[in-house]
């Protein structure tokens, strides 16, 4: 009996491993990010990701396994403000997406990481419903590189045909290479020794990778900052990707009513402003 | 008699010898290198291992370092050179995306002779130099160079050299050419703090930066140089956060990443800066200005300003209180703040702002004291004219596509009409190169030789090394070679200038010339082959070869008033032409990771767009996606409409960099080129091409169409998407 | 009872050889309309289903319109609504067993082949559904070298177990209630079909051993059934309801579920009485009474529906979250498919209330339309579900749109041709009304009248 209800327990748990040997986390500070989506095209190099052609953007079936989120805020011209989110698999450790797929393809590796096992995908795309962050991409058709693009493509990883899910890795490859080289030198893998395309392309630094485990990481730290925040936290994901709120300071009084007044001399007319007064000064 | 035993010995023995021949007939027919690669690979060569080169990023102006990954012979991905003062180990998008220019589908593979109906047939290279240079030697036996025209664009590089060498000894004219040119900018410098070069703004260790038009962030001048500042500015970790402050007419990606964004009318700026100062010096007393300023003549008061820019006092008097408290205030000018008729006088105020705060010294450092000379208008319009008068022999077009980039009220693509022969160095069929003669297929950067001293610099002197990270991929030359092959093939002056074999040889001979003449005794090829190493050298910028802050100044004077082409009752609207960190000014609408990468600000990929303030819009009527007709005095495109809440009402935005009429796949036919509607007015200063100032009028077609756009709903709908509140 | 009796044979009842050769005949003397409709059904079959599918297999799932918002489309839609066509059957048929109702005698069999066709339909959905059709036997746990198992946490893992289960069932269950008749064909037949169904019958005699197990058999497959059929339609909804997308995570969805396949069943079941009737000539054994009591339960089935589709929005609204909220707004009011919603409250909630009146209620012809129009309702609610809850979810700024492809429209289309062909060959195979257990309804003094 007690084996049964062990299994039961272990069947319960997410993703089998509830212990990691090292548990890749990425913090992302918005305050640093400028949107320039330098993370964006470099994931595009690293991890082959197709070229869909405008015609299939249009139908939304882009793949940018990372991708900067735009918000306004609810202001209007000229008090309106925008703000970025780099948005990427959150690699969460109660992931949705990992119960959802009948097949197992997608499970959570030793390492903490939401892996997804392209030979295994039989494309019920399952994984992609339940996921709330939308950083899963379908393979709708094979996609091919117009000759000679194909060269570039990185042979560390593989190139998925059609009716395959796809998503952000982490970059494994670098991962397992930096594994690799720390246990042929009998050692843990170095803090900043893994690094995936994205933040190694980042021009502000705005994200940090490393070990959750290694108290002493550069990811470690980032935690414990005070502007640390996790997306949709109300749905318990536990997302190993964490943001760092961007610090701008709210524009004060922000009700604008009435600016404009006469649209047919919208460029004589005076704006209206917020109160001047209650200015916040960061 | 022949026995069946010999039969099949005759057969055999025939089969071995026909099967040998072939083989041999095979193995010769491949070139040497390939046979002996599979014996022997070359020693930078293991198969499953990566080779990591540090060369130079070409796809900008600023010169960035970057370190690429070979693998089996092959680059396979781009990275920051962490060695490199100016970017530091970061990247931009489009520096990311420079493979796809190596790779790329409509690369020239061969030079390309036009067939004079609007095709090109291939064609070699001896047959190619063979057309070009005996009229080269011909001009210059006559002592008619000066019917020699050279384009090109204008960097601190061994090629741009090289170039000049060749212009110089055959007495050729050039012109230095580009849209957006740092030449209001650096005239403001020149008259503000007495630098011949740009300064070097330090970004980092301000507390505040008041930015006038300058999208640091996105495309101006060294975007990765000044991220990687800019990440230190907001969260250096020393506990300060810098506060931002952007002063511009639309919303840049610096504007959206400003602490406050303030939406001036264009064209107000100078004033807006010259009003600041003002009140900065009476809060300071006139002790904090330069020595010689006799006081700021004619400056208005901030309320003054503020009316004139259309933005509200008191958002003024804040900023001014903001910079009075600042201890390391930066204060940066250029962008459209920098192309207007007033341009130059306009950046000079701006810049004096960083005088009298005393950023000069601190946040504003000096730097190279050299930067090329930019052409002005009437130098294009010179040779316009020349060439209508058929006074244009040979016009060499070496890496810039100014029919693209530049407006056409120029002139200049009939200027090339006109012109006896036209030659274009490029490795893409761009849309100058289409209209040439002969295209002389260049190598992309990551095939040749070449070096970039950074315009925008660190504060040190950094040279970083171009070098080859994998062979040529077709038979293709760099801009170096040819010019070299030219010039020998010339023969006379021509020859005698530039007497090297190949780019490799001529870029080490620089080197050599360049560390001898700084007394650098060192061992040059273990010099040389450390700076390959780490791709870039690094010095302390020596005596006479660095800015020195002027101790006087003669003040600024209040700017005149902005001057825009076409009149303001037929043509509403000011134009704003912006560059994407991605597209530029038109470079990388030939890559397809480029196409695909949608704008930061309005997630738009795939095309043009019309950015109208959602207020105007309404008045007009205009809906995401309706095209609209956008035309200036000069000329009209019709592209759809963008209701984008971060531009004035009196001005629409138009991405540039798009609109190729070739230029490959990726490219040609895309969009529209907002460029084309530019007037010819120019900065009264320099003589630069103004090109934040015309007008245009806009007209709904009725047409409507949905733009390539990722983004569905921008605004957050009340999720703690972007943190959680702070009352929470 | 025996006006119930007379309510069930709308013209008199008809004696045992009657029915014998009523039933039989259908079964062997085909017209030419017969082999003329089979053959438009199986060529639209043909042309709007295979082809259109052949067509996705080769280039990809891109045919369809899904894209990066809304990775389930019609597909899935047209899935949950085959496999809640199929509810009705032989859930119906197995309680109305169990409770000793006469007037189901006459029905189930037809009702019964419908859950068999419409599942079986519903199964093509899934195969047409995935991204790599050749590989879906890896959602069957079968051994392998590789010890590579199906995902027991999955609800699609779930969902395979309870189709392949309920289809299982459903199989042995018509089967083995068609036994005796397939030994009355027998009996009544010659040449080849004697042989064919001597052996479909398993060599049935009748003798008292026999009907004893046979009723036996049929009684335990009826208990058997019942939670069988609930559970499948729990499962399905699981595939939702286990997802966190607003709209369709929602605890009611179950009941929701199983609700909805049961009305949309038994309205399925209406029709395909009066197509029985009208083309099938089985007018004198499908009656008054069927179709007043299927009336009956649809009325009762539209209000449970629509109570539960209130507590949906309202559950949305009260929640207080913009998630919740956004998502009841976008699929009531400011998404495209408002008016699919509407259309479906329409043809589920509002015109079902007329079956309030008797005289509606027994009309064939109003039933039947009514009948189709709920089945569009349902169609639809699965539609609107899928459609207007995936492509919104948490981030606004990738909300999209998803419209149908062509190639979705035509196969959905094709899976009606599918069924259709499959119940065409079903009639001419398997006496369609259940000859015995008429029989069993008919007034005994008729019976001796009959014989003497």
């Amino acid at each position: 009996m007690s084996t049964i209800r062990d299994k039961l327990r272990e069947y319960r748990t997410a993703g089998y491993y509830t212990e990691f040997e090292y548990h890749w986390t990425m913090a992302v500070d918005l305050d640093r990010c400028t949107g320039c989506e330098a993370c964006v095209v470099a994931c595009q190099a690293e991890n082959n990701l197709p070229i869909v052609g405008e015609k299939r953007m249009r139908q939304g079936r882009e793949m940018k396994w990372i991708r900067i989120e735009r918000y306004w805020d609810d202001s209007e011209y000229p008090n309106a403000r925008l703000n970025f989110i780099p948005m990427l698999c959150q690699h969460c450790d109660e992931a949705p997406c990992e119960i959802a797929c009948p097949v197992f393809a997608t499970y959570h590796n030793q390492d903490g990481l939401n892996a997804q096992v392209y030979n295994r995908c039989i494309g019920t795309r399952t994984c992609a419903v339940y996921c709330p962050y939308e950083v899963r991409f379908f393979n709708w058709f094979t996609y091919t590189w117009d000759e000679p693009l194909e060269q570039q493509l990185n042979p560390d990883v593989t190139v998925r045909e059609k009716g395959v899910m796809e998503k952000c890795t982490f970059c494994v490859q670098r991962i397992n290479r930096a594994k690799d080289l720390a246990r042929d030198e009998d050692r843990r893998v170095a803090d900043g020794e893994a690094q995936p395309a994205c933040a190694q392309a980042c021009p502000t630094d705005a994200i940090v990778f490393g070990d959750r485990n290694d108290t002493d990481s550069a990811v470690s730290r980032k935690l414990e900052d005070p502007r640390a925040y996790e997306v949709l936290k109300e749905l318990n994901t536990h997302p190993s990707v964490v943001y760092l709120k961007n610090a701008r300071a709210p524009l004060a009084g922000e009700e604008d009513d009435g600016h404009h007044g006469d649209e047919s001399e919208s460029h004589a007319s005076p704006v209206m402003w917020p109160d001047e007064s209650s200015e916040a000064v960061a | 008699m022949l026995s069946r035993r010999d039969i099949f010995k005759y057969l055999a023995g025939g089969g071995v010898g026909v099967g040998t021949g072939l083989l041999l007939g095979e193995v010769n027919q491949r070139p040497l290198e390939t046979l002996l690669s599979t014996h022997i690979p070359p020693e930078d060569f293991s198969p499953g291992m990566d080779t990591w080169y540090n060369t130079l990023c070409r796809m900008c102006q600023a010169g960035c370092g970057i370190s690429v990954r070979v693998r089996e012979g092959r680059a396979k991905k781009i990275e920051g050179n962490p060695n490199h003062p100016v970017s530091r180990g970061g990247t931009c998008a489009l520096g990311q995306a420079g493979l796809n220019a190596l790779y790329n589908p409509d690369r020239l593979r061969s030079p390309m002779r036009s067939d004079g109906e609007g095709g090109f047939v291939e064609s070699s290279w001896d047959e190619a130099l063979d057309a070009i240079a005996p009229r080269l030697g011909a001009m210059q036996s006559a002592g008619m160079g000066g019917r020699t025209w050279i384009l090109t664009g204008g960097l601190l590089s061994s090629g741009e050299e090289a170039l000049d060498k060749f212009r110089e000894a055959l007495g050729a004219n050039v012109l230095r050419l580009g849209l957006d040119t740092p030449a209001t900018e650096l005239a403001a410098a020149k008259a503000m703090y007495g630098f011949s070069g740009f300064p070097h703004y330090d970004i980092a260790k301000a507390d505040l930066v008041v930015s006038f038009g300058a999208d640091f962030l996105g495309a101006w001048r060294s975007p990765v140089g000044y991220a990687k500042a800019y990440g230190e500015f907001r969260q250096g970790g020393d506990g300060h956060r810098g506060y931002l402050v952007q002063v511009e007419p639309r919303m840049s990606l610096t504007g959206a990443n400003a602490d406050e964004w303030l939406p001036a009318r264009p064209g107000t700026e100078g004033t807006l800066a010259l009003a600041l100062a003002a009140d900065l010096l009476g809060r300071r007393g006139p002790d904090a200005a330069p020595a010689g300023w006799e006081g700021l003549a004619g400056a208005p008061s901030l309320e003054e300003a503020a009316a004139l820019a259309d933005l509200p006092a008191g958002r003024l008097h804040a900023l001014a209180e903001r910079l009075a408290a600042a201890k390391t205030p930066l204060v940066l000018g250029g962008g459209a703040a920098g192309a207007g008729a007033n341009a130059t006088e306009a950046l000079t105020c701006v810049a004096s702002l960083n005088r009298i705060l005393g950023a000069a010294g601190t946040t504003v450092r000096p730097n190279l004291a050299h930067a090329p000379r930019y052409s002005t208008l009437s130098e294009i319009e010179e040779f316009v004219a020349k060439a209508a008068n058929g006074e244009v022999s040979l016009v060499i077009v070496a890496g810039v596509d100014p029919l693209h980039d530049l407006p056409d009220s120029l002139g200049l693509r009939g200027a090339l009409d006109r012109a006896e022969l036209v030659v274009a160095l490029d490795s893409f069929p761009s849309d100058t190169a289409s209209e040439s003669d002969w295209i002389l297929a260049a190598d992309t950067f990551f095939e040749t030789w070449d070096d970039d001293i950074s315009l925008p610099g660190s504060g040190r002197l950094s040279v970083t090394l171009q070098q080859p990270v994998q062979k040529r991929l077709y038979d293709t030359l760099s801009v170096t070679d040819i010019v070299l092959q030219l010039a020998q093939r010339s023969g006379g002056a021509l020859a005698e200038a530039l007497p090297y074999e190949d780019a490799e040889a001529y870029t080490r001979s620089e080197w050599a010339t360049a560390w001898a003449n700084l007394g650098i005794q060192d061992d040059f090829e273990a010099g040389f082959r450390q700076v390959q190493q780490q791709g870039v050298w690094v010095a302390d910028l020596a005596e006479g070869m660095a800015d020195q802050f002027s101790a006087e100044a003669t003040a600024p004077a209040a700017p005149s008033e902005a001057q825009f082409a076409g009149d303001a009752s037929e043509y509403p609207f000011v134009l704003h032409p912006f560059q994407t960190p991605g597209l530029r000014e038109g470079k990388g609408a030939r890559l397809p990771w480029i196409q695909e990468l949608p704008d930061p600000q309005t997630g738009v990929a795939y095309g043009s767009w019309v950015e109208v303030n959602p207020a105007t819009a309404d008045e007009l009527d205009l809906k995401d996606g309706d095209v609209v007709e956008v035309s200036s005095q000069t000329g009209s495109v019709t592209s759809p409409v963008l209701r984008y809440p971060g531009v004035r009402p009196d001005v629409i935005a138009m991405p540039l960099g798009q609109g190729h009429q070739a230029n490959g796949r990726y490219a040609q036919g895309r969009g529209v080129n907002p460029a084309s509607l530019l007037a010819a007015l120019s900065d009264g200063s320099t003589g630069a091409l103004a090109w934040a100032a015309t007008r245009v009028a806009l007209r709904k077609t009725g047409e409507r169409v949905r733009l390539t756009k990722t983004s569905g709903e921008s605004r957050t709908l009340g999720r703690q998407i972007l943190g959680p509140d702070d009352e929470h | 009872m025996s006006a119930t009796r007379e309510l069930m044979f709308d013209h008199g009842q008809p004696s045992y050889s009657e029915v014998n050769t009523d039933i039989i005949n259908a079964l062997t003397t085909t017209t030419w309309r017969y082999w003329v409709t089979l053959g438009i059904s199986a060529g639209a079959a043909l042309l709007f289903f295979v082809a259109p599918w052949i067509y996705q297999i080769i280039v990809g799932v891109g045919a369809a319109g899904m894209n990066r918002n809304a990775m389930w489309g019609t597909y899935l839609s047209n899935f949950i609504f085959w496999i809640g066509l199929s509810h009705s059957g032989t859930l119906l048929s197995a309680v109305l067993h169990i409770t000793q109702s006469d007037w189901r005698k006459s029905i189930y069999r037809s009702a019964e082949a419908m859950t068999l066709f419409s599942l079986m339909t519903a199964a093509m959905f899934v195969m047409v559904h995935v991204g790599r059709v050749w590989f879906v036997h890896w959602t069957f746990p079968f051994p392998n070298p590789m010890e590579l198992w199906p995902n027991f946490r999955s609800p699609l893992m779930f969902d395979v177990m309870a189709i392949v289960t309920y289809l299982t069932a459903s199989s042995v269950f018509i089967y083995m209630g068609s036994l005796p008749d397939f030994a009355a064909v027998r009996d009544r037949s010659t040449g080849l079909r004697r042989k064919v169904y001597a052996v479909m019958c398993f060599g049935w005699r009748g003798t008292a051993h026999e009907w004893h197990t046979l009723g036996w058999a049929y009684t335990f497959f009826a208990v058997l059934v019942i939670p069988l059929a609930v559970s499948v339609h729990s499962i399905v909804s699981w595939d939702f309801a286990m997802s966190t997308v607003p709209g369709l995570h929602h605890t009611i969805f179950a009941p929701y579920f199983v609700c909805g396949a049961i009305y949309s069943g038994t309205a399925g079941i209406v029709t395909v009485m009066w197509m029985l009737r009208k083309f099938m000539g089985f007018g004198r054994y499908i009656g008054q009474l069927h179709i007043d009591n299927l009336s009956k339960l649809l009325l009762v089935l539209s209000l449970i529906w629509t109570y539960i589709n209130i507590c949906e929005n309202f559950s949305g609204w009260y929640s207080g979250t913009s998630f919740e909220y956004e998502a009841i707004l976008y699929r009531i009011w400011e998404g495209p498919f408002w008016w699919l919603y509407w259309e479906m409250i329409l043809f589920c909630a509002v015109v079902p209330l007329v079956l309030f009146s008797r005289r509606i209620r027994t009309n064939w012809n109003v039933m039947l339309v009514i009948s189709i129009l709920i089945n569009i309702g349902m169609l639809t609610e699965r539609f609107v579900i899928v459609a207007s809850s995936l492509p919104r979810k948490f981030l606004p700024d990738v909300f999209g749109t998803y419209f149908p492809s062509l190639v979705e429209i035509s196969i959905t289309v094709g899976s009606f041709a599918i069924f259709t062909t499959l119940f065409l060959l079903f009639v001419k195979i398997f006496p369609a009304v259940s000859i015995y257990e008429v029989k069993e309804t008919l007034n005994p003094l008729r019976k001796r009248e009959a014989h003497s």
